[in-house]
Formats: C-alpha cells, sequence, structure tokens
C-alpha cells in the first residue's frame, strides 16, 4: 500500500534523490488550471486525467525513488520509425541521454544510419554527458512525467510544380509517363 | 530598428539586426531587385550624422533598414562605405563597431557586385525532364519529387567547386576563358557539372539515377519522396562509388555524422591515409532536427552563425515538402537556391554544353520561421588545419543562446573525442522473473510492473 501524499526519500544516504524529491514535490503541486499545450504535438496521457497521471507518479516513485519516470511518444506525423511496444519507462537518473538514444534504437531494431532523434519541448536532447535527471529537472511536466518524442526527418516532394512560374517560363510535368 | 551587437564570442563573424516589422513572405527577388538590398547614397548621410552625434555625445540608435549586410557562404557583402576621420578611436561602441564593419571598404566586390557575382557562381541544380529512363520506373523526369535529391546534389556540387575552383573562384557568363587559370578553370566547371549529369553513366557518379540506385538498397525508388538525412547518406555512398572510375574523387571524403554526433578520430581516420599523412578533403554532413512540428526560433541565431563560416557549403532543407538549398542570410531571412523549376535535359557530355541553366540569377529568401525542422548541414574542410579550426570555431555556435537564468540549451550537433564504436552499449540484458528487486537496483534490471518498463 503506498500513501498518496507521502514521498519516501533517503535523504541521509543520498542527496541527490533530496533534490529529485524537491523537484518532484514542486511539479506536482502547480495547480493546473490551463492545460498545457504540446509542443512536440503529442496527446498527453492518453485520456488520463492529471489527477490519476500524479497519482501513478507518485506510487511509482516511492516504489522506485531513484527511478525517473519517462513517457516516450511517437511524433504524431512520423510515419517511418516504428511504434514502441512500450511507452512508459523508469529510467535510473544516471543515465545520459546518449545511452537512452541507444536503448531505444536498440528496441526499435532499425538500421545505424536511420535517423532518429528524441525531442522535448521542440528541443532535440543532443549532449553526450546530459543525464536525464538534468533534463527531468529542466523539463518534467507538472504531473510528474518526462515527455520525450521520437522522430526521424521529413521527407519533401510536392505534387504541384507551382514555384516554376516565378522563374518565368512554364514547366511540363512528367509523372509516370508511357 | 536596432543593432544588437553580440558578444564577442559569436560577433567576430557577423552583426545581428532586430527587425520590428519585417515582411515574413518569402519573395523573389530578381536580379533588378538587387537595388534594394544595398540602398545607394543614404548610408553615407547616415553614418555622417551618425558620427556627429557620437563626436557631440549623443546616444544614437543606428538605423540599418536596407544596408543589412547579405552573408553567402563565409563571405559577408554589404554597402561600401567611407570610413569617417581617423580620430574616432575615443568614442563608443556603436560607431567603433560599425566602422569595424566598415573597414572593409575598397572596391564594389564586397558589396552589390560583389554579391551578384558570388551567387551567380554557385551551381544550380534544378527538376529536370526527359532524360533516359530511371532503372526499373517510368520516369524520364525527376518533377515532383527529386527535389530533396537536387538540393544534395547544389550542396555536395559547393564542395566540389570549393576542392577544385576555390571559394574564390567564380564565374563569368559572358567572357571566354584566355589565359590558361581561366581555361583550367573552365574545364573543371564543366568538369564538375558533368559528374551531376542526367544519365546512368560512370562518368556521371552524381547523377540523380545513381542516388535513386543507391536509395533503393534502403527500400526507396524513383518517385519517392526523400529527406536530408536520408539524401546525406547516398552522397557519401556515391562518392565512394565515384572514386573507383574516377581518380578525381580519390582525395575526398564524405563524412555524415550519425544522431547529431561528429566523432573526431574517425573522421581523422577516414581522411588521413599513407604514411605520409596525406588528408583527404572532407565533406562534413550533419542532419540535424531542429523541433518537432515547427523550427525552434531558438536555433535561428545558430543557424546563420554557421552560414557566416568560411567552410560553410550551406544547408539543405526547405520549407514544408518543398525542399530548399540555403546558402546565406539577410537579417532573419534565409537566401536559397530553388530546385523546383522543371527544364530540359543538358547534354553535358557533348563539348561546350550550354552552362546557363546550372546557374540561377535569382536569389530566392525565406523567412526563417518557415524553415522546416529536418534538415542537414555541410561543411567543407581542405585541410587537417580546417577541420580543427572548425572544431574550436562550432562548438559555442552550435549552442542556442540561453534565457537569463536557464543553463544552457542543448546544442545542434557535437563533436566527441573518440570513436564512435566505443560509444556504443550493449542492449539491456534482461534478468529471469524470478530475481528480486532492491531499492539500490542494478541498472540492468528488467522487470515488467504496473506497464513500466524499468530500465
Amino acid at each position: 500500500m503506498f500513501s498518496k501524499t507521502a514521498i519516501i526519500c533517503d535523504c541521509n544516504q543520498n542527496k541527490q534523490l533530496c533534490k529529485l524529491k524537491t523537484t518532484m514535490l514542486e511539479k506536482l503541486n502547480v495547480d493546473l488550471r490551463k492545460s498545457k499545450k504540446d509542443i512536440n504535438s503529442n496527446n498527453k496521457g492518453k485520456g488520463k486525467t492529471i489527477e490519476i497521471r500524479k497519482e501513478e507518479v507518485m506510487a511509482i516513485r516511492n516504489r522506485f525513488p531513484t527511478k525517473i519516470p519517462i513517457i516516450v511518444q511517437r511524433f504524431s506525423k512520423e510515419s517511418h520509425l516504428p511504434q514502441l511496444d512500450k511507452s512508459k519507462f523508469l529510467v535510473p537518473q544516471e543515465i545520459t541521454m546518449s545511452q537512452f538514444l541507444t536503448i531505444i534504437r536498440n528496441r526499435m531494431h532499425i538500421n545505424s544510419s536511420q535517423a532518429l532523434y528524441l525531442l522535448v519541448n521542440n528541443r532535440s536532447m543532443v549532449s553526450l554527458s546530459l543525464t536525464l535527471a538534468e533534463v527531468y529537472s529542466e523539463h518534467a511536466c507538472p504531473d510528474g512525467f518526462l515527455y520525450i518524442t521520437y522522430a526521424s526527418q521529413e521527407v519533401f516532394g510536392s505534387n504541384n510544380t507551382s514555384g516554376e512560374s516565378m522563374y518565368g517560363n512554364t514547366a511540363i510535368r512528367i509523372r509516370g509517363l508511357q | 530598428m536596432d543593432t544588437q551587437i553580440v558578444p564577442r564570442d559569436k560577433s567576430n563573424f557577423f552583426f545581428r539586426m532586430n527587425i520590428s516589422n519585417s515582411s515574413s513572405s518569402s519573395s523573389n527577388i530578381r536580379l533588378e531587385d538587387y537595388g534594394n538590398l544595398f540602398d545607394e547614397g543614404k548610408v553615407k548621410t547616415r553614418l555622417l550624422s551618425m558620427w556627429n552625434n557620437m563626436k557631440y555625445g549623443m546616444k544614437l540608435k543606428t538605423n540599418f533598414s536596407k544596408e543589412s549586410p547579405v552573408w553567402l557562404l563565409g563571405r559577408c557583402y554589404h554597402k561600401k562605405v567611407e570610413s569617417p576621420c581617423s580620430d574616432s578611436t575615443e568614442l563608443g561602441t556603436d560607431v567603433a563597431a560599425f566602422q569595424s564593419q566598415s573597414d572593409i571598404t575598397g572596391n564594389d566586390e564586397e558589396g552589390f557586385e560583389g554579391f551578384k557575382s558570388d551567387f551567380i557562381s554557385r551551381l544550380w541544380l534544378t527538376y529536370r525532364r526527359e532524360f533516359p529512363t530511371l532503372n526499373g520506373s517510368t520516369f524520364s523526369s525527376d518533377c515532383g519529387w527529386g527535389c530533396m535529391l537536387r538540393s544534395g546534389q547544389m550542396l555536395l556540387a559547393q564542395a566540389l567547386v570549393c576542392h577544385f575552383l576555390g571559394r574564390d573562384w567564380r564565374w563569368h557568363p559572358d567572357q571566354q576563358p584566355t589565359t590558361k587559370q581561366t581555361y583550367i578553370e573552365n574545364v573543371n566547371h564543366r568538369k564538375i557539372i558533368k559528374w551531376f549529369g542526367d544519365k546512368p553513366s560512370r562518368n556521371s557518379p552524381l547523377s540523380i539515377h545513381t542516388l535513386v540506385q543507391l536509395g533503393e538498397a534502403s527500400g526507396k525508388k524513383a518517385g519517392d519522396w526523400y529527406g536530408p538525412g536520408f539524401v546525406a547518406h547516398l552522397l557519401r555512398q556515391a562518392v565512394i562509388l565515384a572514386s573507383k572510375d574516377n581518380y578525381e574523387f580519390d582525395s575526398l571524403n564524405v563524412y555524415v555524422a550519425q544522431d547529431c554526433a561528429v566523432y573526431i578520430r574517425d573522421v581523422l581516420e577516414e581522411c588521413i591515409i599513407g604514411d605520409n599523412e596525406k588528408w583527404k578533403s572532407l565533406v562534413l554532413l550533419i542532419p540535424v532536427r531542429l523541433g518537432a512540428e515547427k523550427f525552434n526560433p531558438i536555433y535561428a541565431p545558430c543557424l546563420t552563425a554557421i552560414l557566416s563560416l568560411e567552410q560553410c557549403i550551406g544547408i539543405i532543407g526547405g520549407r514544408p515538402k518543398h525542399s530548399l538549398y540555403f546558402v546565406g542570410y539577410q537579417d532573419d531571412k534565409l537566401i536559397n537556391l530553388d530546385p523546383h523549376y522543371c527544364q530540359e535535359m543538358v547534354d553535358v557530355w557533348a563539348a561546350d554544353f550550354p552552362l546557363a541553366s546550372f546557374h540561377c540569377r535569382s536569389p530566392r529568401k525565406l523567412h526563417l520561421s518557415k524553415m522546416d525542422p529536418s534538415c542537414c548541414i555541410g561543411f567543407y574542410c581542405a585541410t587537417k588545419e580546417e577541420f580543427l579550426n572548425l572544431i574550436e570555431i562550432v562548438q559555442t555556435l552550435v549552442v542556442p543562446p540561453g534565457r537569463s537564468g536557464r543553463n544552457n540549451e542543448y546544442p545542434m550537433f557535437v563533436f566527441c573525442d573518440g570513436y564512435k564504436r566505443d560509444s556504443e552499449h550493449p542492449p539491456i540484458r534482461p534478468l529471469p522473473p524470478d530475481v528480486e528487486y532492491s531499492v539500490e537496483g542494478q541498472d540492468s534490471e528488467y522487470i515488467e510492473t504496473e506497464e513500466f518498463e524499468i530500465l
């Protein structure tokens, strides 16, 4: 049984734990009247209310105080990369972003030349030594989760070539002729 | 409009201008419009009044409306100004900073005419029609789908121009080669274009035919749409293949960064050959994604800073679904070459084939905010020193300026001192289910609980 409000922390043993706990409590105490726009264009919580998500985080943090709760979602318009079988992760706080990227890569079984970018708050998470704890303290959502979006790259092409008239000549578009 | 003097670690290369009401539409600037970029006559009066203001101690606001400098692949072009009297050293920062910019005076090669000449000299590769049918398809044109391939070709073409002709080379369309040097340059100019000829041939190893064929190994085919990072890998493979039949490519190496990391030792290993440590010139391609749905504007200063570097050969990207080859900027607009113009194929294997369709006379502009977040940045380093120099310069430029009170933002890409193979971690081993989990847990545990995956 886990208390809904208490977060257990071994402050005496690990100062960093305590910092995490403080951050967690700050996030959870934020009163969310207006919903936060997801600039990674993803769904938050899959229909669960923020209260339920907060409770979920508190429960899991009681059991695993040294782990960071992360939700990894595919970019809504992504069509090349596969969906992950799992989207909720508990990750050791000292894991770096690049280590996490390797983990995700391995779970996807994609080619090493296939592009994969991890985005948090519309930013590309590039930094070899950056730990997930640092990202969490910077970018965790008020519900207590850290939301990470993954995407490859967009492809470019058009079914009309309307830009051509600017150069003064008419264009003949040939596609799949004969 | 205010002119901001950027802190020293970034400002050696450029000015950043804040425009209060910039027009946001992408505009097509024709040759006749060049005058709007460089407003004749007003600058001198403005500068003199500025000078007088400073001399009498008034704080001044410089107004650069149409006099903003234009940057094109590491070269700055701005309206020629006469420097004021020499006893200006005791004055404030605004004039002094402006003056240091205007020290690049002399002939108009640094201004209007210089930019024109530089832009026209860039190789322009567009959609083509009526080329030999692409293998395994019915396409004899890439109109509508090949734009990213064409942008990639332009990026590589610029690297080849730097490599064989030099960044300073200019095409003079109306002049015939008269000296030995210009004759050789003409030969090389034509040779480079020939390599991109629209034909499946070993003598056109960088053709759209070759690129499409190389893409088939990864499941792409003619008619598909391509992304910038994918094209970067195709270019790398095409150059490796080209070297088999064309000795000119033996001194060139293309490196594509993975996951925004450039592994320095891998690059050195690829580029340094033989016992005498000969250097293969490096084409460095770094695919990035600068945002999820939309381009994140925090990266805008990084992109303009990069386009101000001498080693930059451009950025391939575009606006959504519309690929462009970015080569420069003015204020908050990116100057680009657009492949979306369908021209008839040119027989580049004929002697003295016409060059005009491979050069563009109208620079186009795109507001930074309209850029698609997916793009690929390119650099060319002729020597090892240039590469090491680039590493040093670029590190600060790729980190977006942080807001006050915040930690640094994350960089667009990083250089790592090491080998890629050393950074790869083995996958986490799953443990048997009867192992008990303890709070001091190990990283390698792998137990399912309440929908969470524990790593």
